[in-house]
C-alpha cells in the first residue's frame, strides 16, 4: 500500500490490510506490555502469564481482520478484553483449585472479567493515546508539537501561545487541529472519544 | 482590519468551529471554509481559543500524568564517576545521582547478569525491603533496579575503608572493639525487627566512615597517614544478597580467588538440625569481634573445606592464647557468640549490645563462661559430617580446577591433564550427583544451591566434552548432569529452566538411545527421565502434557521390566511410572483411570519386594502407593479401603524396625493412622476409630520429639487428637474428650481448627458439667472468631452455658452467661444478622439452647431481632 494512501486509514483499518507487518509490530508492540501488565496484575502465575499473553496476541492476529465495530463505545477494548479471558480461562480453571479454592470456578472466572474490564477502562484509553501520539509525532514539525502540546496540555490560550513561539493565532490554532484530527483518524475504532 | 466583517462571509457556527479545531472528521470542503475564514478573523480565532475542552484533549491530559506516574523517581541513568572496587559481589561505581549532588555507591551485580525475570523480580523485592531500612549503622540503600539485565544497587557513598582492610594493618583496643561491635548489634536488631536477616556478616561487609577532614588525604600513601576512623559510625552493608551475588560461595566469576567460609555459622553449612536465624548473625558479630580482638578469623584453614570442618568440628583458639591481655569479659562476651549451638548464644543482638555495653561501662556482664571443649565435641557428635556435603566440597573443587584447565588451552598437555584429572574427580562428581536421587536431600537450602551451581558448571564442561568426543560414556554425562540441574532448578523453583533441561536430558538420551536402542541402562534412565518431567509438569499444572509422557513411557518401561522381570530397579520403574500417571489423572479429575494406575504400581512393587525383602528404598515408595490407592478408593467409595490403610501401615512398621530415626517414616504412619480412624468412624467402628488415632498419636509424638519444631508434624497431631475427641465424645468418653481438645487445641497450627476444637471443648465441659472451666475456656476465643457467623456461635455458647447454670440452680439476668449472650445477639441484630439469616433467628426463638436465655430476655426481645 502506498504511504500516502495509509495516512488517511485508521490504525484498525490499516491491520485489516493483507502483509501489513510493520503496522501489526507497531500495534502488539502497544499491545503486548499493556496486557501483559494487567495479567500479571490479575494474579495469574508467572510462569502462564506468557503462555497467555502470546496465545491471546496470535489470536488477535486471526481475528482482527474480522472484527467489525458496531459503533458502541468500547467495543474495540470488549473485543480484545474477550480475547485475554478466553485465553486465560483454562489457567483460571486450573489455579480455581489452588488460589481461589472458596469460589467456585465460574466465579472466579467472573471476578477475573470484571476485574479485567475495570482496569481495561481505566488505563486503555490513556495507554494507547500516549502510543499513538509516539506514531504521529514524526509527521509534525517542532513548532506545530510544541503549539499543540501547550494548547492541549499545558491548557494555554492559542494567544498566549502564539506569543511564546512567535507565530500567528491562527498557525497555532492549525496546528492543533491537524495533530488532533491525525490522531483522531488512527485511533479510530480504538479509542472512543 | 476591523473586527466584525461588513461582507457577507458568514462565520462558522460554534459546532463547526470546535469540530474543526479539534479534528473531527468533516467533510473536506467544510474544513476548508473554516480554516481559510479563520486566516483572516481575529474574532473568530479568538472564539476558537475559547472553545470548551474537548473529551480527546481530556484524554491526552490525563494519560500525560499517567505516564510521569510511571517514571520511577530515580531513573537508571546515573552518571558513573569512576569504579571504586571489585568484590565477590560484583563492580561498585561511585556515582552522582542525576539532578543532585549526591554521591552514591552503585553496585553492579555481574553475577546476576543473566538472571531469569523471575530472579530480577526476587532481588528487587528483597532489596526494597532493604530499602526501607533507616539505622544509623545501616548502609542506606536508595535504589533498587536493573540495567539491561543487571541488577543494580544504589547505597550511600561511604569515604572511609573496610574493617577487613583496616584490620589487615591495624588493631583496635579493647574499648574500641567492643564499641564497635556494640553499635553493629544494635544495627542488626534494628534489622532483625523488621523482620530480614544477613546471613553474611563478616568485616569485608563493615564499611567505616573516615571523618571529613581526613578524606581529603585519600590519594597520600594510605598506610603513612592512618585516617581518623569513626568506628562508632561503622555501617553493616551487603545483606544477604550474597545469594544474588553469586550463587557458588567458593567461586566467583569476577576471576578472584576461592572465597572463605571462616565467618559462616555451623548451622549454615548444610546441617538442618537448626535453622538460619537472628542467632546466625549473632554468630557473624561475634566473628567479627573475634577478629578485632585477635586479628584474624575465628577459623582459617589450608583450604575452604578444611575451614568449613573446622567451623562445625572444632572451638576457635581462645581469645586469650592470641592476646593474653584481654579482659576476661570480652573474651566470655566473644566465645559465647560462636556457641556451635544457637541456644547457647546470645538470644538477640540486643542482648549481646547489652552485655558489650556493660563491658564498655566497666559493669559485671551477664554471660557465663562457657566450657571451652565440652559442648563442641558432643555437639559434632550428635551431628556428624555429612557425607554428601564433603563430596559436593570436593566436587566443587575439583570441577573448578578442572574446567579452568579445560578451557584455557594453552597447551594440547595442559589440555591431557584436564582430561585426566576429570577422570579421577569422576568418582566425586557421580557421587554428588547421586545425591539428586534423593529428593529430601534438596531440603537443605545451601546444599541445593551450591549443588545446582555445581551442576551447571559441570554441564558446561559436559557439553563441550560431548560435541568434541561424541562417546556413549560423554552422552551419558551429559544426559545425568542435564538431568541433575533440571531436579535443582524445579526445587529451587525455577520450574520452567528446570524443564528446559528435562528436555534436553530426554533428546541426549534418545540419542544414546538410537545409537544403542538395546543398552538397557540407556533406556532405563530414558525412562527416568521422562517420569521426572512428566512429574513436574504435572506440579506446573500442565497435566494434559504429563499424562502424554507417561502413557508413551508406559510401554516402554514395561519393556524393560519384561526383559530383566529379576532386576528389582526396573519392576520399580514401571510401578514409578504407574503411580505417576496416578497422581496426574487424578490432577486431571479422572479418578478411575488413576485407581488402575495405582493398583499396578502396589501390585508391582508388592511382588518386587518379595524378591528384594530388605529394599527400604522399595517399602517406601510401596507405601506411598498403597497410602496413594487408599485415598483414591476412599473418593471412590469402592474397594476395602482399610485393609489397604493396614497393609500401608504394615509397610510402615517394616521400614521402622531397620530404620527407627525415620522421622519421615513415622510420619507418613501418623497420617496413615488418621485416615485410617475416619474409615473406621465411617463404618462405626468407634472404639476401632479410636485405636487408630492412639496409634497415630504415638507415632507422631517420636517424630515431635526428634523435631519439636516441625509444623506438619504439629499439624497432623492436632488433627488426631481431634478425631479422638470426636470419637470419644461420640462414645460418652468425655473426660478423654476434653483432654484431647486440650491437646488439639495445643497443637494446632490453623486458627479455625483451634476455634472448632475450642467450641467443642466448651459444649464437652457443659456436658461435664465445669461450668467454670466452661467459660474461662470462652476468654481465650476473645481475639478470634469476629465474623458473624462467629460471633452467633459465641452466643450459642454462651447460651447453653446459661442453660447449664439454670440446672444447677443458679439463674437470673445477672449471670454473666446471659448478659453476653444478650450483648451478642444485640450486637449482630444492629448489624442486621438476622435479617439476613432467618434460620438464625429461628434458632434463637425455638431452639432448645435458646431456651433458658429466652426466658430471662423476655419474648419481645427475641420478637425484636
Amino acid at each position: 500500500m502506498e504511504t500516502n494512501q495509509l495516512t488517511s486509514l485508521s490504525l484498525l483499518d490499516r491491520l485489516q490490510q493483507p502483509d501489513n507487518d510493520r503496522d501489526w509490530e507497531m500495534f502488539l508492540s502497544i499491545y503486548r506490555p499493556f496486557i501483559r501488565k494487567h495479567l500479571l496484575r490479575s494474579g495469574i502465575h508467572q510462569t502462564d502469564v506468557d503462555d497467555v499473553l502470546q496465545e491471546s496476541l496470535a489470536e488477535m492476529l486471526i481475528a482482527l481482520p474480522k472484527f467489525q465495530h458496531n459503533g458502541n463505545t468500547g467495543a474495540f477494548r470488549k473485543w480484545i478484553k474477550t480475547i485475554v479471558v478466553r485465553k486465560s480461562y483454562r489457567v483460571l480453571q486450573q489455579h480455581a483449585k489452588t488460589k481461589y479454592a472458596h469460589l467456585q470456578a465460574s466465579e472466579q472466572i467472573e471476578q477475573f472479567d470484571q476485574s479485567l474490564e475495570q482496569m481495561m477502562e481505566r488505563e486503555h484509553d490513556q495507554h494507547i493515546v500516549n502510543c499513538l501520539l509516539k506514531m504521529i509525532r514524526p509527521e509534525f514539525t517542532e513548532t506545530a508539537w510544541s503549539a499543540f502540546e501547550l494548547q492541549v496540555l499545558g491548557g494555554k490560550k492559542a494567544a498566549e501561545v502564539a506569543e511564546l513561539l512567535g507565530g500567528t493565532t491562527n498557525s497555532v490554532l492549525l496546528a492543533k487541529s491537524r495533530v488532533m484530527r491525525r490522531l483522531r483518524k488512527l485511533g479510530q475504532g480504538i479509542v472512543e472519544c | 482590519m476591523l473586527k466584525y466583517p461588513t461582507d457577507n462571509s458568514a462565520h462558522p457556527t460554534d459546532d463547526q468551529l470546535h469540530s474543526v479545531i479539534n479534528g473531527y472528521p468533516l467533510d473536506s470542503d467544510e474544513i476548508e471554509f473554516v480554516e481559510s475564514h479563520l486566516e483572516t478573523c481575529g474574532h473568530c480565532q479568538t472564539r476558537a481559543g475559547n472553545l470548551d475542552f474537548d473529551p480527546l484533549a481530556r484524554l491526552i491530559q490525563k494519560a500525560s500524568h499517567q505516564k510521569s506516574h510511571e517514571t520511577p523517581k530515580i531513573s537508571a541513568g546515573y552518571e558513573l564517576i569512576e569504579e571504586a572496587g571489585r568484590g565477590a559481589a560484583g563492580i561498585v561505581y561511585e556515582a552522582r545521582q542525576p539532578g543532585t549532588d549526591r554521591r552514591v555507591a552503585l553496585k553492579m551485580l555481574v553475577g546476576g547478569a543473566n538472571s531469569k525475570a523471575s530472579d530480577l523480580a526476587r532481588f528487587k523485592r528483597e532489596a526494597q525491603a532493604l530499602s526501607r531500612l533507616d539505622h544509623p549503622n545501616v548502609v542506606k540503600i536508595f535504589d533498587v533496579g536493573e540495567q539491561e539485565g543487571v541488577p543494580f544497587l544504589a547505597m550511600e557513598w561511604i569515604d572511609g575503608r573496610s574493617l577487613a582492610e583496616f584490620l589487615k594493618t591495624n588493631t583496635l583496643n579493647y574499648q574500641q572493639a567492643a564499641t564497635l561491635v556494640a553499635k553493629l548489634a544494635d544495627g542488626m536488631q534494628y534489622v532483625h525487627q523488621q523482620g530480614i536477616l544477613h546471613r553474611d556478616l563478616k568485616p569485608q561487609n563493615i564499611l567505616v566512615p573516615a571523618s571529613a577532614e581526613q578524606s581529603s588525604l585519600k590519594n597520600l600513601n594510605e598506610d603513612s597517614h592512618p585516617k581518623k576512623l569513626k568506628f562508632k559510625s561503622a555501617k553493616i552493608c551487603d545483606f544477604g544478597l550474597a545469594r544474588f551475588s553469586d550463587p557458588g560461595e567458593f567461586h566467583t566469576r569476577t576471576g578472584e580467588t576461592l572465597g572463605t567460609p571462616s565467618y559462616m555459622a555451623p548451622e549454615q553449612i548444610g546441617n538442618q538440625a537448626n535453622p538460619v536465624t537472628e542467632k546466625t548473625d549473632v554468630y557473624g558479630l561475634g566473628a567479627i569481634l573475634y577478629e578485632c580482638l585477635t586479628g584474624r578469623p575465628p577459623f582459617h584453614g589450608n583450604s575452604p573445606l578444611e575451614t568449613l570442618k573446622m567451623v562445625v568440628d572444632r572451638d576457635p583458639v581462645a581469645v586469650s592464647a592470641l592476646r593474653p591481655n584481654v579482659p576476661k569479659d570480652l573474651e566470655v562476651i566473644c566465645h559465647r557468640c560462636l556457641a556451635k549451638n544457637p541456644k547457647d548464644r546470645f538470644a538477640t543482638a540486643l542482648e549481646l549490645q547489652q552485655d558489650l555495653e556493660r563491658f564498655v561501662q566497666n559493669r559485671p556482664i551477664v554471660s557465663r563462661p562457657i566450657p571451652v571443649y565440652d559442648r563442641a565435641i558432643r555437639w559434632a557428635r550428635r551431628n556428624p559430617w555429612p557425607v554428601t556435603v564433603v563430596c559436593l566440597l570436593l566436587a566443587a573443587v575439583a570441577i573448578v580446577i578442572i574446567s579452568q584447565l579445560y578451557h584455557s588451552q594453552k597447551l594440547a598437555s595442559q589440555r591431557d591433564e584436564a582430561l585426566d584429572q576429570y577422570q579421577a574427580s569422576r568418582a566425586a562428581i557421580w557421587k554428588m550427583l547421586d545425591v539428586a536421587r534423593n529428593e529430601s536431600d534438596f531440603e537443605i537450602p545451601r546444599l541445593q544451591e551450591l549443588q545446582t551451581n555445581q551442576a551447571a558448571i559441570a554441564l558446561e564442561l559436559f557439553e563441550s566434552l560431548a560435541q568434541t568426543e561424541n562417546t556413549q560414556e560423554s552422552l551419558m554425562d551429559l544426559a545425568r548432569v542435564q538431568m541433575v540441574l533440571g531436579s535443582g532448578l524445579v526445587a529451587q523453583g525455577q520450574a520452567d529452566e528446570g524443564i528446559q533441561h528435562f528436555q534436553r536430558c530426554q533428546k541426549t538420551l534418545q540419542k544414546l538411545f538410537d545409537l544403542s536402542p538395546d543398552n538397557l541402562e540407556t533406556l532405563g534412565a530414558l525412562i527416568s527421565s521422562q517420569v521426572k518431567l512428566a512429574h513436574t509438569l504435572n506440579r506446573q499444572q500442565k497435566t494434559d502434557q504429563a499424562i502424554q509422557i507417561l502413557q508413551a513411557t508406559l510401554p516402554l518401561a514395561q519393556r524393560l521390566h519384561e526383559q530383566t522381570p529379576d532386576n528389582v530397579g526396573h519392576a520399580n520403574l514401571v510401578a514409578w511410572t504407574h503411580h505417576n500417571l496416578g497422581t496426574a489423572y487424578v490432577s486431571a479429575n479422572k479418578r478411575q483411570l488413576a485407581l488402575k494406575e495405582y493398583e499396578s504400581a502396589v501390585q508391582i512393587r508388592e511382588l518386587a519386594r518379595k524378591n528384594s525383602p530388605d529394599n527400604d528404598e522399595l517399602l517406601r515408595f510401596l507405601a506411598e502407593s498403597q497410602v496413594s490407592l487408599a485415598v483414591c478408593q476412599m473418593a471412590l467409595e469402592t474397594g476395602d479401603v482399610g485393609k489397604t490403610y493396614l497393609k500401608a501401615i504394615e509397610t510402615f512398621n517394616e521400614i521402622e524396625k531397620r530404620n527407627p530415626d525415620d522421622i519421615n517414616t513415622i510420619v507418613s504412619k501418623g497420617v496413615a493412622y488418621l485416615n485410617y480412624s475416619n474409615v473406621l468412624a465411617g463404618k462405626n467402628d468407634g472404639d476401632g476409630a479410636i485405636d487408630a488415632c492412639t496409634r497415630g498419636i504415638v507415632a507422631i509424638e517420636k517424630a515431635l520429639a526428634a523435631n519439636p519444631k516441625q509444623y506438619n508434624a504439629k499439624n497432623y497431631i492436632s488433627m488426631l487428637y481431634g478425631n479422638r475427641a470426636v470419637f470419644c465424645s461420640q462414645t460418652q468418653k468425655t473426660r478423654q474428650a476434653v483432654d484431647d481438645w486440650r491437646s488439639a487445641i495445643k497443637f494446632s497450627v490453623v486458627d479455625s481448627t483451634r476455634d472448632f476444637c475450642r467450641r467443642a471443648l466448651v459444649r464437652d465441659l457443659l456436658v461435664l458439667s465445669k461450668i467454670d472451666e466452661a467459660i474461662s475456656e470462652m476468654e481465650n476465643f476473645k481475639t478470634a472468631m469476629t465474623d458473624h457467623e462467629g460471633q452467633f456461635q459465641l452466643a450459642t455458647l454462651w447460651s447453653a452455658i446459661c442453660n447449664a447454670r439454670k440446672s444447677q440452680g443458679a439463674t437470673g439476668t445477672k449471670l454473666r452467661s446471659f448478659q453476653e449472650t444478650k450483648r451478642i445477639l444485640t450486637h449482630l441484630s444492629h448489624q442486621g444478622y438476622f435479617s439476613k439469616k432467618p434460620t438464625a433467628k429461628k434458632s434463637v426463638s425455638t431452639g432448645d439452647e435458646f431456651r433458658q436465655f429466652k426466658i430471662l430476655a423476655g419474648p419481645e426481645f427475641v420478637d425484636k431481632l
